[in-house]
């Protein structure tokens, strides 16, 4: 069942590319806030649960390439393939739904987070149109400028790296003692910790765009390293920077965090860091364009610029419609719960159908 | 209607047309030209002086007994004419004959080799291109004797019937690159074509880009240097400026002048440049962002300073900025739209004078006017003049967009910026290339220019066929200690 990839060399992306994408589509904005939860859970332990969870994203990783390179196409393909024409075409439109939502999500977070810390009184709809009119011409420019445009976000970076000049802050005392949670606490904290680590699954939907596509896994587990990493990396600040009681009362700690960053010329750090955001926002809301109008294109049949506008105007609508917190919140619990059986349930599933196929295949 | 009597007469419509006959042989013989295309001294000579002193030779013989190498027998009364209108002289014997004989006697005026006044460098040769296509061709020549080095003429504009010459080197340059150039150039359809910079416009990827996606250069070295990397070189007869591409972005911020310094030197000077065209973007719509929206954000040690500057202006930031911006545009266009001295005297006049009494009078606040003065000051430093340009203009989005959102607009605005030139092309060829697509073999000559052997490979997103330039091995023998 092995189709060969149809994009044109001109379209495709080199195979290390692959590790720019899926970092970025994991590293997202929520991590502003993604220290609270698995810290109610575990507390200083925290970092057991980062790496477990990391790990389990590198083996859904590794499934999605067993699928993917069995079959030598993006899910979009496979779900046709192996659900027939309607039930794939259901399936597909889910996984619009979901980037549409994850799209968002993001947006809207993000708006948000510059409502509270920059422009009190900015109303969402002129921002949300800007920006998507800008993840409009990204995406339209196609694959190739969205992975541009992650590979460009990177340079946020530089603030993450910022963290470390309010060293004097940090107290170590914090970390101690190590392993004073049990297993269950620790697997809590793991699982609120997937929502964060979402985004591999993009590599779904862009197989087919990568430049020989099986060199590119090991790009791919590095990326989700990296994330690990990098996650590490903000729990470690915050448990050196707060106390487990002091971060219940915060929403979005790391923003908090710059607050300690003071440099000779710059006194508030914290607003480059919460402009800074839209490094981490505005590669997701594009690739999330990307690949739902590229399924509807596939699912239609009809041009990805015809699809595209109507998308970013359904995302502009839903921006618009969530009026508050609460909203924001109720979206990223769905998200959660959907991404969590999209990497754990739904992927070893395809997994399995494509092996049962595969042994059927050669049984007969 | 027959050939011959048109063709004179239409030729004689011009005044400045001559026709001239000879009665001294068996049948009459014309000589046409145009006195202000021609160059007296061949005609009189060459071509005159052995018409009397063979005055029964035929036409067959007359042309062996031209003393001048440039001529051929024309039986095409079209080709005949636009022979005669770039300097030709034809020669027709008895009055209804179709066939003409064609010499070249083009008179070559203009400007003799001079120092390229655009790109001055300290060190490195000092001849620049001069209007004359075969004077610049000569120029190439002299840097290039390579006998790979191939030159395509084209021509092209309706009216002005311009020669291009398409410069390259055989076995280096991609031929698809070349083709994909001599097509974009065969379809220009335009009448009058006055200089390179009308072609590179139009053979350019996206001309509604502000950035532009070929150089051109009026340095013949720098030419034989892009010749030889694997890029494309195109002259247009009329211009100084040849043009070369594909190109990329950080190629705009490149002196020659880099390849003549310790390569140290050289590097620093174009890091430099670099961060000198950010600051010129970026700096003035900080202002405006700062001190709109963001005033807390600076310490305190600094806050003072500009406060106390501008205590006393009553516009907001961000009209005092796009003031100060349009006098310093004005400033320039002015110096540049008059005589050299008059232009330095108005620069001192606004520059100084100006500047003093606007503070002064407290329009603006003298803090704005060295950010300004500043990011004006290196806009210039950017060595090609159109790149220099755009940047001059990319500010003014970026200001507004601070006056909107402050931070974040410039963040939103660098971002459309980033999507644009990851948008753009040259030929084909992704403008951002090496960064994006990373290219790490590519990188060494972007930021850096460095030493000599490093340059054992050709860039290879110019897909060059021969993609070596010399044999690392052989160039780099490591030795130990005492050796």
């Amino acid at each position: 069942m092995k189709l060969p990839a149809t994009e044109h060399p001109r379209l495709t992306v080199s195979a290390f590319l692959v590790f720019v994408l899926i970092h970025a589509m994991q590293f997202g904005p929520e991590y502003v806030s993604m220290s609270i939860k698995p810290i109610r859970w575990a507390g200083q332990d925290v970092w057991i649960s980062a790496i477990l969870s990391g790990l389990s994203i590198s083996a859904v990783i590794w499934l999605m390439y067993q699928i993917l390179d069995r079959c030598g196409t993006d899910l979009i393909h496979i779900h046709r393939r192996l659900f027939g024409r309607w039930a794939g075409s259901g399936l597909n439109l889910v996984f619009i739904v979901y980037f549409l939502l994850l799209a968002c999500f993001q947006l809207r977070l993000f708006i948000e987070v510059i409502q509270v810390w920059l422009f009190a009184d900015l109303a969402t709809w002129p921002l949300a149109l800007v920006l998507l009119v800008l993840a409009y011409y990204i995406v339209s420019g196609g694959f190739r400028v969205v992975v541009g445009i992650c590979m460009f976000s990177l340079i946020r970076y530089v603030t993450i790296f910022a963290m470390f000049f309010p060293a004097i802050y940090f107290h170590f005392n914090n970390l101690t003692p190590a392993f004073d949670h049990s297993p269950s606490e620790i697997l809590q904290a793991s699982k609120a910790m997937t929502f964060p680590y979402l985004g591999a699954e993009s590599l779904l939907f862009c197989y087919t765009f990568i430049k020989s596509p099986e060199k590119s896994q090991k790009w791919a587990h590095w990326a989700n390293a990296l994330t690990t990493f990098s996650f590490l990396l903000i729990l470690f600040f915050s448990l050196l920077l707060f106390k487990p009681e002091q971060l219940s009362f915060e929403v979005w700690p790391q923003l908090t965090k710059y607050k300690f960053i003071q440099f000779p010329f710059i006194d508030r750090f914290e607003y480059i860091g919460a402009t800074a955001q839209i490094l981490w926002v505005i590669p997701i809301i594009c690739f999330c364009l990307w690949a739902s109008s590229r399924i509807g294109k596939i699912m239609l049949g009809v041009r990805q610029t015809a699809v595209l506008p109507f998308l970013s105007l359904i995302v502009f609508a839903a921006v618009c419609l969530i009026p508050d917190r609460p909203g924001v919140e109720r979206l990223q619990a769905w998200l959660d719960g959907f991404g969590f059986c999209l990497t754990y349930a739904y992927i070893p599933l395809v997994y399995l159908v494509v092996l049962v196929r595969v042994k059927a295949r050669t049984a007969a | 209607m027959n050939a011959a009597p048109r063709l004179w007469k239409e030729l004689c419509e011009s005044a400045d047309f001559v026709c001239y006959e000879n009665r001294l042989g068996a049948f009459p013989i014309f000589v046409g030209y145009i006195k202000t295309l021609t160059e007296t001294d061949v005609l009189e000579r060459s071509i005159l002086g052995c018409l009397s002193d063979n005055p029964n030779a035929s036409f067959e013989e007359l042309f062996q007994l031209i003393p001048v190498a440039e001529k051929e027998i024309c039986e095409d009364w079209k080709r005949t004419q636009d022979k005669v209108y770039r300097g030709y002289v034809a020669i027709q014997y008895g009055q209804d004959s179709q066939q003409w004989l064609l010499i070249n006697a083009a008179a070559t005026k203009g400007r003799s080799v001079a120092i390229p006044e655009v790109e001055f460098t300290v060190e490195g040769p000092k001849e620049g291109f001069v209007e004359s296509l075969d004077t610049n061709l000569n120029l190439i020549r002299q840097r290039v004797p390579y006998p790979d080095l191939r030159i395509k003429e084209l021509t092209v504009g309706s009216i002005s019937k311009s020669r291009i010459a398409v410069v390259y080197i055989k076995g280096i340059t991609n031929e698809q690159y070349l083709n994909t150039c001599i097509q974009r150039i065969e379809d220009v359809r335009f009448d009058q074509i006055t200089d390179s910079t009308l072609l590179q416009q139009m053979i350019e990827d996206n001309s509604n880009s502000i950035f532009p996606q070929t150089i051109g250069t009026e340095r013949p070295d720098y030419v034989a240097w892009a010749v030889s990397s694997g890029q494309i070189c195109i002259l247009k007869d009329g211009s100084p400026t040849a043009v070369f591409v594909p190109v990329n972005l950080w190629l705009f911020f490149i002196t020659y002048e880099d390849y003549y310094l310790p390569w140290i030197i050289a590097s620093v000077l174009r890091m430099i440049r670099m961060c000198s065209v950010l600051f010129s973007v970026y700096a003035s719509p900080l202002y405006v962002a700062v001190i709109t929206y963001h005033g807390q954000g600076i310490s305190n040690v600094f806050l003072p300073t500009i406060v106390s500057s501008r205590i006393n202006v009553p516009f907001p930031p961000v009209v005092e900025v796009l003031i100060m911006e349009l006098v310093i545009e004005l400033l320039r266009e002015a110096g540049a739209r008059l005589p050299t001295k008059i232009g330095q005297t108005i620069g001192i006049v606004g520059g100084i004078v100006l500047g003093t009494a606007a503070v002064e009078a407290a329009l603006t606040s003298n803090f704005l006017l060295i950010i300004v003065a500043l990011s004006a000051l290196a806009s210039f430093t950017t060595p090609v003049f159109r790149m220099s340009a755009t940047i001059r203009v990319l500010r003014f989005p970026f200001i507004f967009a601070a006056q909107i959102w402050g931070l974040l607009g410039i963040v939103i605005c660098t971002l459309a910026l980033v999507a644009h030139l990851l948008r753009l092309t040259s030929l084909g060829m992704p403008y951002l290339v090496p960064v994006y697509p990373f290219r790490k073999s590519d990188l060494y000559d972007t930021v850096i220019r460095p030493p000599y052997s490093k340059f054992h490979h050709r860039f290879s997103f110019f897909r060059s066929p021969s993609p070596v330039r010399f044999d690392r091995k052989k160039a780099a023998a490591k030795k130990d200690i005492d050796e």
